[in-house]
């Protein structure tokens, strides 16, 4: 059966690898910065994102074979990348936390809109802070889930997919995060 | 009890997976509709700050690769590479120069292999009144003649 991909890359031109390690060039152009907007949300550590940006592609590469075309390229990355995070952030957890919280402030302000006068770029620096902050508080899946659907905009049935649940079990997760988030910034019901 | 959404519905309206009757009451009522679009913005800026930061470093990236820097740091190797040339060409002479009179010293003991030559040598070494190294300096220091005529050391 001839696999149906949205990027031409998989599982086509078999006798000839330097046109398929072209189209992986291509791929990694393509998804490079939405996967590494992930893993930096994730992990909040600019290069430890960068890291698991370039090890997510090696994944991707290595396992590009075992691609079906079951579901997009951008969810097939997605599933590796929410695998790296659990893998490798897990098995570092206490680093990784005490990290965050110290590189967390610099990195998530100062937006550049001159337009903005400094009253309002101070609430929302504090309210981006507040959502930041709020995603330390969910599960690992929550954020995963939260991350995916409120960054990435991803559809339930795709992150579904990239988490390997249901994708009702998606929605309790997402439910979860949003209700805890609201609570972190200060408007419970 | 509120007559507001509750903690789940609120989520489930954020998550845009509302209810009709949840939707309907949105519509219906100011306070939970504001609340929603407040949350809705927090959230908005948030991805955006979170995009901006990536898609900056993105950007800050692809620029670090464009052919200009990759001929900057071409030229940055040539000149680090002109460097080491102009330093090895100061220190080779200097370090010939160096070796050379022993090299010759070394040669000339090798090739005095003749039994007067040998002899000659021994003899002059043991003529001498001051140690070899000394000699130079013995011709800066002014003889019984010379301190004469010049009424010796006042």
């Amino acid at each position: 059966m001839k696999p149906t991909t949205t990027s031409g890359f998989i599982g086509v031109n078999m006798e000839n690898p330097a046109l398929e390690f072209e189209d992986f060039d291509r791929l990694v152009e393509q998804y490079r910065t939405r996967v590494l907007r992930f893993l930096y949300a994730s992990v909040r550590d600019i290069d430890l994102a960068e890291t698991l940006t370039q090890d997510c592609f090696w994944n991707a590469y290595k396992s590009r074979r075992s691609f079906r075309g079951d579901c997009s390229v951008n969810t097939w990355l997605m599933r590796i990348a929410v695998n790296l995070v659990r893998n490798k952030v897990q098995s570092r957890r206490f680093q990784f936390w005490r990290r965050a919280h110290r590189v967390n402030h610099e990195e998530i302000h100062d937006w550049p809109d001159r337009s903005i006068s400094p009253e309002d770029r101070a609430a929302i620096n504090e309210q981006v802070q507040a959502v930041w902050d709020a995603t330390k508080t969910l599960s690992d899946r929550q954020r995963t889930v939260f991350l995916l659907r409120f960054v990435e905009d991803l559809d339930i049935a795709e992150i579904a997919q990239s988490v390997g649940l249901s994708e009702s079990a998606v929605n309790v997760h997402l439910f979860r995060a949003l209700r805890r988030i609201r609570k972190s910034l200060g408007r419970p019901k | 009890m509120s007559n507001h959404l509750s903690p789940d519905q609120f989520a489930r309206c954020a998550a845009g997976s509302a209810a009709k009757a949840e939707l309907q009451h949105v519509s219906e009522c100011p306070e939970c509709s504001a609340e929603l679009e407040g949350f809705g913005t927090t959230l908005s800026l948030f991805r955006k700050a979170v995009r901006r930061r990536i898609d900056d470093r993105v950007v800050r990236h692809a620029l670090e690769i464009t052919p200009q820097a990759y001929i900057e740091a071409g030229v940055s190797k040539w000149r680090w590479a002109m460097v080491a040339t102009a330093v090895i060409a100061l220190f080779v002479p200097y370090f010939m120069h160096e070796n050379q009179p022993r090299q010759e010293t070394f040669e000339q003991g090798i090739g005095e292999t003749n039994p007067d030559a040998v002899m000659n040598r021994v003899s002059r070494h043991l003529s001498r009144t001051v140690p070899a190294p000394m000699e130079p300096i013995l011709s800066l220091i002014p003889g019984e003649e010379s301190a004469a005529k010049t009424g010796g050391v006042q």
